[in-house]
């Protein structure tokens, strides 16, 4: 028997539940209607979230994951989480969700050694998957910030620059998302 | 910048159990971070509204007058006396749901509060309680409850987090439209002289420097002479516009965003070309240098007050009618309340097109006429010689900006001019344009840095439609006619969709442009080259 | 879970046993008499209070939320009803609002068949209020025949369409059977989805019940208990003619219940959000032509406020606009 098998059979069923669990950070309205509302331009936030952890889901199981899968797959929940005012734990919260629900589906076959095996894979598929999380919310929030502190400086700097008071040296890199885009996503 | 809560406190703050209990019971807390600075005295006093001091809205106990419930009781009932629009919206709604989920804030945040139909139960219910029979009788059971502290509070965070965009009064059967729901409850608070700098700032520079930004007139003219050198640095032609100028035929405004930041300044420079061309007689103004209106955000004596100088600067120079620039806000409040405020404009002659000798009948009573309403019809009429192949790098698709699209109707014009200057260009899902367009979550003076998050997924319905049609057809530029969008795309698409640029549309407009004697052209109005295969997403 | 509306149910039934025992100790006349003729004049009074508070207040501003395009260069197609500029256009938007719902019915929703894309409408909400609210206009206007004499042929002709079906005898009206259907749909709704549940309140539930009790009231009467109908009108042009009485041998307790029921949604209608039926018609984003720019409209309180003439403003910068070259009044 094949654990990754097993859990493509239950797939729909675990990554709903999965689902199920994510929304459940957000008021009950909010959540029954990210959950309810099919329409992805009516409902970016649920269609969205939806899309990626089936996409994730689909890495995490696997023995070899995809990066950049996973890195698309987790970027979509992060970016929106990011700037839904949750805590950086509850935004990438959702990575600590997929354990239990994916243990429970194989609780009857813990004996076997195959299944023992996959299982401790799979935790290092989720410590890879927390890794990656945390860098991408951190760029997200970063980037929150340098929009801020862009648009704080631009009000003043724009107007002294066509006024001719400073003078910039034409080159790229002078702004600062180019300078830390550099460490970005490394 | 803001000082951040401790990790101890934000901790302590999150509550994620949903809440089970009627939204009249769930406080609104006012999160440090998540509020816009309070507006500052002297921007208050300037416009005569109460100054309350230093304050903010993290503070517990806000600094209201004494008799504050006695304040707001009485503008209520003026308000009530004054509008039908304000009585009807309190007593018709029967709470059907159609516009819960219309909201971009609703969609991108999940908070009930964000739902249209509730926004406006946080000023019904003090209606209700305060000025109707049942109400008085019934309180609670009628959907009434006291006007509190927490309720002025609760009123500044979400009177403050709706844009005004009016998308909501698209789908309502009785028109109830949340944007003059939040105007009140706005006007409301300014009683109170509670209000955001980010609105009241540009109120007072507007009133006493002519714009948004306190530019002053020499500094005008220099910025303006500035995009003339880089138009003579791109086509090789001197241009140069007149300035309070008396005896010019048209008198042209546009936001200040557009000649402040880019990628405005872009459009601003496209203006100035397409005047050129045309050797249209127009003339600036340094005194009504502002088409915006953030008084539209504040009240509307404010609006009125900031919205007859373009009159009172048409008088004075004797121009036969007024032309405006790209912009949202400004459309509504020249569409909807300029010729009622302060019209009539009897001075001006109904506007006729110098060039093609088209009567604007549609504005000859308010003698005003929309760039795109005066460009759709040159084109028309064949008197722009066009090169679309120059804006070839540009896969476009366009924004509807909120207040043309909803307050005026403005939906063809726009269309028409970007696909003659364009060849590539591609319509967003239907649900997300035109009557429907979502908002770019940064209208009604919520354009500013304090509230980037909220900006951001209250954009993200907007975004999640371009990224759409970039992700199927490669759009590369979203184009709109409002200053605000044009400050709120950038780093809402650099944040969503990174790949997307922003743009004006008398940018594309000049970019295709051929004008006589000019030199052959190598870049664009930017200074990218015009073949460029990956352009380079503008800056914010 | 908001459970207000057990709130609303309790309050229906506790009313409708007090008319039912109301009636079973003789006080047909203050339920089949005097309540009414009351319930008639709050109705009256309210209603024509209520739309005389709202005329009184002016409308400054035509704030018309345009959802189509606007008239402007002549080869430009506008649309005439979504965006009107004339009066025609108007009435006709006006139409279309009141009589089918049109704002309802532009709810569409994206479907994904693979890559491509599709619309379609989400039209439940409007397909329930199309149901309830038309069943209850003919249910109204077959009720005319309990107030006049001779019955006139319209009413007539409505109750031959209305029971076309011809199931049962007395035969089926079809209103009945969609009113109770849409009133208990939209009640469903109500109760059902969490967004709608949510903004549900007392005021919301309670003439949903009220007016299921009346039509299972009146269903059952005709159906079922089959109250004698002679009566009942003898009751009815009583009332209507001014020459109030109650029938000898009376008439069943329970149309007492759907008599008081009836009482209590009519008196209360001024006094809720059912005056919506009202505000239709005056709501400024629909009932105003788009025509701003063609023609001034007037706010009767225009008011005078102070402005920063242009005056004020060289004066504050006349010396730096003089050395910019921007000409000036006032050298």
């Amino acid at each position: 028997m094949n654990p990754q098998t097993l859990l493509l059979e239950k797939r729909k069923e675990i990554v709903n539940q999965w689902f199920d669990e994510v929304i459940a950070a957000y008021s009950e309205d909010g959540a029954k209607f990210f959950k309810k509302t099919k329409d992805p331009f009516a409902n970016p936030v649920g269609r969205t979230l939806y899309r990626c952890l089936n996409e994730l889901f689909d890495e995490v199981i696997k023995t070899d994951m995809d990066k950049a899968a996973v890195e698309n797959a987790i970027d979509g929940i992060v970016r929106i989480q990011s700037v839904q005012e949750f805590q950086p734990s509850d935004a990438i919260g959702f990575i600590f969700t997929i354990k239990p629900t994916i243990s429970q589906r194989l609780k009857r076959y813990g004996d076997d050694t195959a299944v023992k095996k996959y299982l401790t894979a799979l935790d290092a598929n989720i410590e890879r998957l927390l890794r990656k999380a945390f860098d991408l919310y951190m760029g997200c929030r970063q980037k929150v910030f340098l929009f801020r502190a862009n648009q704080s400086r631009d009000r003043v700097r724009q107007l002294l620059v066509k006024k001719g008071y400073i003078e910039e040296i034409p080159e790229k890199g002078d702004n600062l998302e180019d300078i830390t885009a550099k460490s970005d996503n490394k | 910048m803001e000082e951040l809560p401790k990790p101890d406190e934000m901790y302590e703050s999150i509550d994620h159990t949903p809440p089970e209990e009627e939204w009249e019971k769930i406080e609104s807390p006012i999160k440090r971070g998540r509020y816009a600075y309070p507006a500052k005295d002297k921007n208050l006093a300037i416009m005569e509204f109460p100054t309350p001091g230093e304050w903010s809205p993290a503070d517990e106990e806000w600094p209201l007058p004494d008799n504050w419930q006695q304040i707001i009781h009485e503008g209520f009932k003026e308000r009530l006396e004054k509008y039908r629009s304000l009585k009807i919206f309190m007593d018709t709604c029967v709470r059907c749901g159609a516009c819960a989920d219309k909201c971009h804030y609703f969609i991108g945040t999940g908070d009930p509060k964000n739902m249209p139909v509730v926004r406006a139960e946080l000023l019904r219910s003090i209606y209700r309680n305060d000025f109707t029979t049942a109400g008085k009788i019934l309180g609670k059971i009628a959907g009434g409850r006291k006007l509190t502290k927490e309720v002025i509070k609760e009123w500044f965070a979400y009177f403050y987090q709706c844009s005004e965009c009016r998308r909501c009064s698209v789908f309502c059967p009785y028109g109830i439209d949340t944007a003059e729901v939040t105007m009140m409850g706005r006007e409301l608070l300014n009683l109170l002289g509670l209000n955001i700098n980010w609105i009241m700032e540009p109120v007072a520079n507007c009133f006493r420097t002519g714009n948004h930004l306190g530019i002053q007139p020499h500094a005008f003219k220099e910025m303006v002479e500035f995009f003339c050198d880089d138009i003579e640095e791109i086509t090789g032609l001197k241009l140069n516009p007149s300035f309070n100028r008396k005896g010019a035929e048209i008198l042209f405004i546009t936001p200040s965003g557009d000649y402040f930041a880019d990628p405005g300044t872009y459009t601003f420079m496209g203006y100035l070309m397409l005047f050129e061309a045309l050797g249209l007689d127009y003339t600036l103004s340094t005194y009504a240098s502002e088409g915006g209106n953030f008084g539209l955000f504040t009240s509307s004596d404010a609006m009125k007050k900031l919205n007859s100088k373009m009159y009172a600067e048409a008088k004075r120079l004797g121009v036969k009618w007024i032309l405006g620039g790209e912009c949202g806000h400004m459309w509504r409040v020249i569409n909807q309340y300029m010729d009622t405020m302060n019209g009539p404009a009897d001075f001006l002659e109904v506007p006729k097109s110098p060039i093609t000798g088209t009567v604007f009948d549609n504005a000859k009573s308010t003698k005003m006429v929309h760039i795109t309403e005066f460009t759709a019809d040159l084109i028309r009429h064949n008197k722009l010689k066009l090169d679309p192949s120059r804006n070839d790098k540009f896969k476009v698709t366009y924004h509807d900006s909120c207040n043309p699209a909803r307050a005026m109707g403005l939906l063809e014009e726009p269309r028409y001019v970007i696909k003659n200057v364009c060849n590539y260009f591609y319509e967003m899902p239907e649900n997300t344009i035109r009557e429907k367009t979502f908002c770019c979550g940064s209208g009604s003076g919520l354009n500013t840095e304090e509230v980037m998050d909220l900006r951001l997924r209250g954009g993200l319905p907007r975004a999640n439609a371009v990224k759409h049609v970039h992700d199927k057809y490669g759009v590369n530029m979203l184009a709109c006619i409002c200053a605000i969008d044009r400050a709120a795309f950038p780093p809402l698409m650099e944040y969503w969709v990174p790949e997307v640029g922003t743009t004006g549309i008398h940018e594309l407009v000049a970019n295709a442009l051929i004008m006589d004697g000019e030199k052959e052209r190598t870049t664009d109005l930017r200074f990218e080259s015009l073949k460029e295969e990956e352009d380079e997403a503008d800056e914010g | 879970m908001n459970v207000s509306y057990l709130y609303s149910l309790l309050a229906v039934i506790v009313l409708g046993l007090i008319a039912y025992a109301g009636a079973v100790v003789g006080l047909e006349a203050l339920f089949g008499i005097v309540i009414p003729y009351l319930a008639v004049l709050v109705f009256f009074v309210g209603f024509v209070n209520k739309v005389l508070d709202w005329a009184k207040a002016p409308v400054p501003f035509r704030i018309t939320t345009t959802c189509g395009q606007q008239k402007t260069l002549d080869w430009i197609k506008p649309s005439p009803i979504d965006n009107p500029t004339t009066t025609v256009g108007v009435i006709i938007r006006m139409l279309l609002e009141i009589l089918l719902f049109r704002s309802l019915f532009r709810n569409t929703r994206v479907e994904f068949k693979g890559e491509k894309i599709s619309y379609k409408w989400v039209l439940w909400l409007w397909l329930f209020a199309i149901m309830f609210h038309y069943s209850f206009f003919v249910v109204v206007i077959r009720h005319l025949r309990f107030f006049v004499e001779p019955v006139p042929f319209f009413i007539s002709a409505l109750e031959t369409v209305d029971g076309m079906l011809q199931i049962g005898l007395p035969g089926l009206f079809i209103s009945g059977a969609t009113l109770l259907g849409g009133a208990t749909l939209l009640l469903l709704r109500r109760i059902l989805l969490p967004k709608i549940n949510y903004i549900s309140r007392a005021a919301d539930y309670f003439p949903l019940f009220l007016i299921i009790g009346i039509a299972l009231t009146g269903i059952l009467m005709r159906y079922f208990i089959k109250v004698d109908v002679v009566k009942v009108k003898e009751l009815t042009m009583g009332l209507a003619s001014f020459h109030p009485g109650i029938p000898e041998d009376g008439v069943s307790a329970l149309f007492y219940v759907h008599l008081f029921f009836v009482s209590l949604l009519v008196a209360y209608i001024p006094f809720s959000k059912l005056m919506h039926m009202g505000g239709i018609f005056l709501s400024p984003t629909r009932n105003l032509a788009n025509n701003n720019r063609m023609k001034r409209h007037i706010n009767p309180w225009n008011p005078k406020v102070k402005i920063h003439t242009y005056e004020e403003y060289e004066e504050d910068f006349r010396e730096k606009m003089k050395e910019a070259d921007i000409p000036v009044e006032k050298e």
